[in-house]
């Protein structure tokens, strides 16, 4: 059981000598193990701010961020983004095998396949139930995949992280439709499976609710939730924002 | 006549392609453009000349060049890690800076190390000079596979992902001024080492020897890429090796077909930029893919 908490959290960006801009303003928020938030807000309205703060990038000025397992505070102040710029997910060229490695932090010899075979192995079944088309691309270089190949690799590699926390930022805007639907619902699928938080922003509304158990509108520097029902409809989501 | 030209050409190459293998691991492979080298070049030159004129010891001499480079390497990391120094401008200073402690050490501009213990046979008959060559073969083989392992290692992944990317670096929490740390260490080692070896085969040391080494490497590694299009890290290492080899005999051709040595910076700036012009015809043209290794510089 996770529990991740934000009570009370300010941000400001210095924009001159003496002048600030507050981006979040006494933002307190709740997230539980199963949660698939869908965070949506105007451009400006602070959700990257807010994934960097939750991301462990930055820190907030005033408020308190903690996560919880099983009622103990975790002391892990890394949780992985995929954003939508690939190319800063992955190592582009190096092998799949290799950014496993890196991430893993687990040693990868020139004679993988004799020195550490478990590794390999325990990667090959990762690419394959991912069912994403990269399951034989193991020793493959990331930059010769396609975008989707790659974002779906960057969501199984984020996930093998210490805790089961993810955060995305428009992981889909250079992704046709299909591609979108086939990467969210596998980062979707891999969180639910290990018990663990998303939070997905995006523009597309239409991926917020069909995704998401719960919708947060960032809008006047603080956090609102809305009931999210199955009929919650775009304009209704755009009239709150 | 030829067949000794050609095999002081190759040993020469052979040789000086142990700097060339350094600086493509800090420019490429850790994305760091250090300019280090021709300082710590010059000091595990001096060091290892003194101590093998104070001790008579090849071993100690090649191991003590190795440490000071490896500690003039951690300079230049903490030069950029602690006080923010851009990564051009820490290496310029501590290659300045390492002139005048390689005139501390020596105590003089130049030190002769003929009549001392040397990895070398320095007279002029064919067979010492196969001997040389085998000696620089053994010598560049041993660091090319040292290095090759260690960058096929967890921590030499890790170094080679901070030059593939820095962002993502950054964004997986990985330990940048420790790598920085680490990968200026072994690559400045390796040449206070490789300062230590030349300077024995050349016979004497001298201050001026470390001037423009970094940019002769780069020309041959541009060579070598060229020719090799590295896709991976083996090809990687392998440019530069057979790079600096073709510099080296394109050099001592056409200084017997008459170059004065006074023009030898002018024929590499010349050599370096006809191979970035082939190269670059062949990118734009569509016949080469995206090289492995760091290339924003």
């Amino acid at each position: 059981m996770i529990t991740l908490k934000l009570e009370n959290i300010s941000f400001s960006y210095p924009t001159g000598f003496n002048s600030k801009l507050r981006v979040l303003n006494n933002l307190s928020l709740t997230a539980e193990s199963g949660n698939i938030i869908g965070l949506v807000g105007k451009n400006g309205s602070g959700k990257t701010t807010l994934l960097n703060i939750l991301k462990g990038v930055i820190s907030p000025e005033t408020g308190s961020f903690q996560i919880y397992t099983n009622e103990e505070i975790f002391t892990q102040s890394f949780i992985p983004l995929v954003s939508q710029n690939v190319d800063s997910n992955l190592f582009p060229t190096m092998t799949v095998f290799e950014n496993f490695c890196i991430v893993k932090n687990k040693h990868c010899s020139p004679f993988k396949k004799y020195y550490s075979k478990s590794n390999y192995s325990y990667c090959q079944d990762l690419l394959l139930k991912a069912n994403m088309g990269i399951e034989d691309k193991i020793d493959e270089q990331v930059r010769f995949l396609s975008g989707g190949q790659k974002q779906a690799l960057s969501i199984l590699l984020a996930l093998e992280n210490d805790l089961p926390i993810l955060l995305m930022d428009e992981p889909t805007a250079s992704l046709d439709p299909f591609v979108s639907e086939s990467i969210i619902g596998l980062a979707k699928k891999e969180i639910q499976a290990r018990d663990g938080i998303l939070f997905l922003v995006s523009h597309n509304l239409n991926d917020i609710i069909k995704y998401s158990n719960r919708i947060l509108i960032l809008s006047d520097m603080k956090v609102k939730e809305i009931t999210h029902k199955k009929n919650t409809s775009e304009l209704e989501l755009m009239s709150l924002m | 006549m030829i067949a000794s030209i050609i095999i002081f050409a190759l040993t020469i190459g052979i040789i000086y392609s142990i700097i060339s293998l350094s600086v493509i691991f800090s420019f490429r492979v850790l994305g760091f453009p250090d300019l280090t080298p021709d300082g710590s070049f010059i000091v595990g030159a001096s060091i290892g000349g003194i101590i093998i004129h104070t001790s008579n010891s090849i071993v100690l001499a090649l191991i003590i060049s190795f440490i000071i480079g490896f500690a003039f390497g951690l300079l230049t990391a903490f030069l950029h890690n602690r006080l923010k120094i851009s990564k051009l401008l820490s290496g310029i200073l501590t290659m300045t800076l390492l002139y005048s402690v390689s005139l501390r050490i020596m105590g003089t501009s130049n030190l002769s190390l003929m009549d001392y213990p040397s990895l070398w046979i320095s007279n002029y008959s064919l067979n010492s000079q196969y001997y040389n060559l085998l000696i620089s073969i053994i010598i560049s083989s041993i660091i090319f596979f040292l290095l090759f392992v260690f960058l096929k290692s967890n921590l030499g992944l890790r170094l080679r992902a901070l030059g593939d990317s820095e962002e993502t670096a950054k964004n997986i929490n990985l330990n940048i001024k420790q790598l920085n740390y680490v990968g200026l260490a072994i690559s400045n080692g390796i040449v206070g080492l490789a300062g230590c070896i030349i300077s024995q085969y050349q016979g004497f040391v001298d201050i001026t020897m470390g001037s423009g080494l970094v940019i002769i490497c780069l020309a041959s590694i541009i060579i070598g890429e060229t020719i090799v299009k590295p896709q991976n890290i083996f090809q990687l290492l392998i440019s530069a090796l057979i790079g600096m080899i073709i510099y080296q005999v394109i050099i001592t051709i056409t200084l017997q077909l008459g170059l004065p040595t006074t023009d030898m910076k002018i024929a590499t700036v010349v050599i370096t930029i006809i191979f970035i012009f082939i190269e670059k015809i062949k990118m734009d043209s569509g016949k080469i893919n995206r090289q492995i290794g760091n290339r924003n510089i």
